[in-house]
């Protein structure tokens, strides 16, 4: 056996038994062929191996090493001292999860309403044109520009406190003083409040598209049947647009822990906003801010690992299951 | 056009033709919310852009208060003043551009010659890399940011644009998975006639295929520009010496307080750092909502 790999020829031999099968199985057409589309893959597969496979294993790697490189599971007990107290920065990793999932079952229930709506302004309700305009201001500004604005607007000095104060509503000092984005009562409320108003209506151009491309048949047949508005919607829309519903669902999933790193921009995390998203941005900014120390890598690796490995199933039975609701559809 | 005619005119837009009573309990409502949240969503933007243009005195008299006069100084004093270290607000305004409309180019570019051939071709490893697509999309990996963070150290591309560049050519993305769906839906016909003319597999994508794509390409580019234009993570994490706007923001915000102009002058560069995402979207709004779907994952 040994002979066998230490012969020099070995490795030619393959090469050559490869390459004759190649040529006994496909013609010189499909062979540039190939070599046409290898071209083209070449480069982006290279990256993608370096900057996404490479990175991802090594992360793995990171979780259990200490700063020196050697092997320990300190990473996964600093982790356990997190969920059971706190971590060298002050936050307890429990109440990160929770206000994660709250946010995350909260954006869930609204998207139901978001689907609903942009099937309404597909359908063109009178000022759709303007209304889905208006409606991605958000998402065009972007997370920094409309946060600014947000954070300003319920700011001690901005104008919620001020109509609220006019109304005569009470609140606390605390509020009057540091707004409500700085007040313990009032942070997450208010962060959940500014940040999951912008996506019940948010109109989505994938989702619209999808709809876009059922034809208008297929309602015509619905209207000869005599159905209303909401059953066209859930038994003629829905199924045909399914296969788009899945990667939305499926993109649910894949953010459970990862969604929400708004607390970073709005609270850095304080009065009991931070979540998973946001720590472990938090994370990665402490490890820039200290200049890449050794050290530092193994817990927000170890953190990756461990959630990486509660959603990868989650995200995998989800998909086989979605997949079985409606079949598969082309239209 | 009378009031009346109007009047009718919207109505039957509302309630449409037939007497379908659930449609127009829905319409009726969904139009009352829709009124209520365009209010909320543009109310913020005119309060910041109407404060943007006070002085700091009659900011602190009133935030609620429209401008007595429409004073732009402070706009003209944010090109001088919105400074982040050496980087002062045209700086900026360029490392936006680069890190925006540059990094896009070489994502598309590497989307593309991805999902071209995966579109077009039957070769060994086709679903091979189709699955790959599909898992980076839907598996989610999460935490790599410390390794990242090594790996940029590692290769020194850390505040290296150029070397660092080569992250954004990877194409795994949504991108390809949408750009695979419309590589499809191209007919066969006329790249089998162009390549029965004699033109090479590469003139035959250049000339006749891309140009076919072109709608889906420039709407993937805008969306995935206005997504960047604003994103700070990149400059915060691994280009700190070159700061974009949105970074520039984040970290002005601390600031305002010290600076002439305060707040309002704040306000100012908030306005003026917005204005290249609503353009893009003004313009492609149509091309977005007409050339951007996703079919599924199956391939």
């Amino acid at each position: 056996m040994a002979d066998r790999f230490s012969n020099g020829n070995f490795l030619s031999r393959q090469i050559g038994k490869l390459k004759t099968h190649i040529k006994k199985k496909y013609n010189m057409e499909d062979r540039q062929a190939f070599g046409f589309c290898y071209l083209m893959v070449i480069l982006p597969v290279i990256t993608f191996c370096v900057f996404w496979l490479y990175l991802n294993i090594d992360s793995v790697f990171l979780a259990f090493q200490d700063g020196d490189g050697n092997f320990t599971l300190d990473n996964f007990k600093q982790i356990w001292t997190a969920f059971v107290a706190e971590d060298k920065y002050g936050f307890n990793l429990w109440d990160m999860l929770l206000q994660s999932w709250l946010f995350w079952i909260i954006c869930r229930f609204c998207w139901v309403v978001q689907t609903l709506s942009t099937y309404i302004l597909y359908k063109r309700i009178p000022g759709h044109y303007i209304f889905r305009t208006i409606f991605m201001i958000p998402s065009v500004l972007g997370g920094i520009v409309w946060t600014l604005i947000m954070k300003s607007f319920v700011a001690a000095d901005g104008p919620i406190l001020q109509w609220v104060n006019m109304m005569g509503i009470e609140v606390s000092l605390d509020v009057q003083m540091k707004g409500f984005l700085n007040a313990i009562e009032s942070a997450v409320p208010t962060l959940l409040l500014i940040q999951v108003l912008p996506a019940i209506f948010q109109f989505s151009f994938v989702l619209s598209g999808a709809f876009a491309r059922i034809g208008d048949e297929m309602f015509e047949v619905g209207k000869l049947e005599g159905i209303g508005f909401i059953r066209e919607f859930i038994t003629i829309s829905i199924p045909l647009v399914w296969p788009t519903i899945i990667i939305t669902i499926i993109g649910w999933f894949s953010s459970i822990f990862t969604q929400d790193n708004g607390a970073f921009l709005y609270t850095n995390g304080k009065h009991g906003t931070a979540s998973v998203g946001f720590y472990l941005f938090y994370l990665a900014k402490s490890i820039t801010d200290e200049g890449g120390k050794a050290g530092l890598y193994g817990y927000p690796s170890a953190l990756g690992v461990l959630f990486t490995a509660i959603t990868v199933p989650i995200v995998m039975v989800t998909r086989h299951f979605l997949e079985k609701v409606h079949a598969d559809v082309s239209y | 056009m009378t009031k009346n005619s109007v009047f009718k005119t919207f109505k039957k837009k509302l309630l449409g033709n037939n007497e379908n009573t659930s449609r127009h309990v829905i319409f009726i409502v969904f139009f009352i919310i829709y009124v209520v949240m365009c209010v909320y969503y543009l109310y913020p933007l005119f309060w910041t852009l109407s404060n943007s243009l006070k002085s700091v005195e009659e900011y602190y008299d009133s935030t609620l208060a429209l401008p007595k006069t429409w004073d732009f100084g402070y706009y003209v004093k944010i090109f001088t003043t919105f400074r982040v270290g050496e980087a002062g607000f045209w700086t900026m305004a360029v490392n936006s551009f680069w890190l925006a409309f540059g990094s896009q180019i070489l994502n598309l570019l590497a989307s593309a010659m991805l999902a071209y051939p995966l579109a077009r071709y039957n070769f060994p490893g086709k679903n091979f890399l189709y699955g790959v697509i599909v898992f980076r999309i839907t598996i989610p990996i999460i935490g790599g940011s410390a390794a990242g963070y090594k790996l940029i150290r590692a290769l020194n591309m850390l505040n290296n644009p150029l070397p660092y560049s080569l992250t954004w050519f990877m194409g795994f993305d949504m991108s390809a998975l949408i750009m695979y769906g419309y590589f499809k839906g191209i007919s066969k016909e006329y790249s089998e006639a162009a390549y029965m003319d004699g033109a090479t597999r590469l003139q035959t994508l250049l000339t006749v295929v891309l140009p076919q794509a072109i709608p889906c390409i420039i709407a993937l580019y805008i969306s995935n520009v206005m997504g960047r234009w604003n994103q700070y993570s990149e400059s915060m994490l691994y280009l700190t010496k070159f700061p974009n706007l949105a970074y520039g923001l984040y970290l002005f915000q601390d600031e305002v307080l010290f600076v002439e102009g305060g707040t309002p002058m704040f306000y100012g560069a908030i306005i003026l750092s917005a204005i290249v995402p609503i353009v893009l979207f003004m313009v492609g709004q149509k091309t977005m909502l007409l050339n951007m779907s996703v079919g599924g994952l199956k391939g």
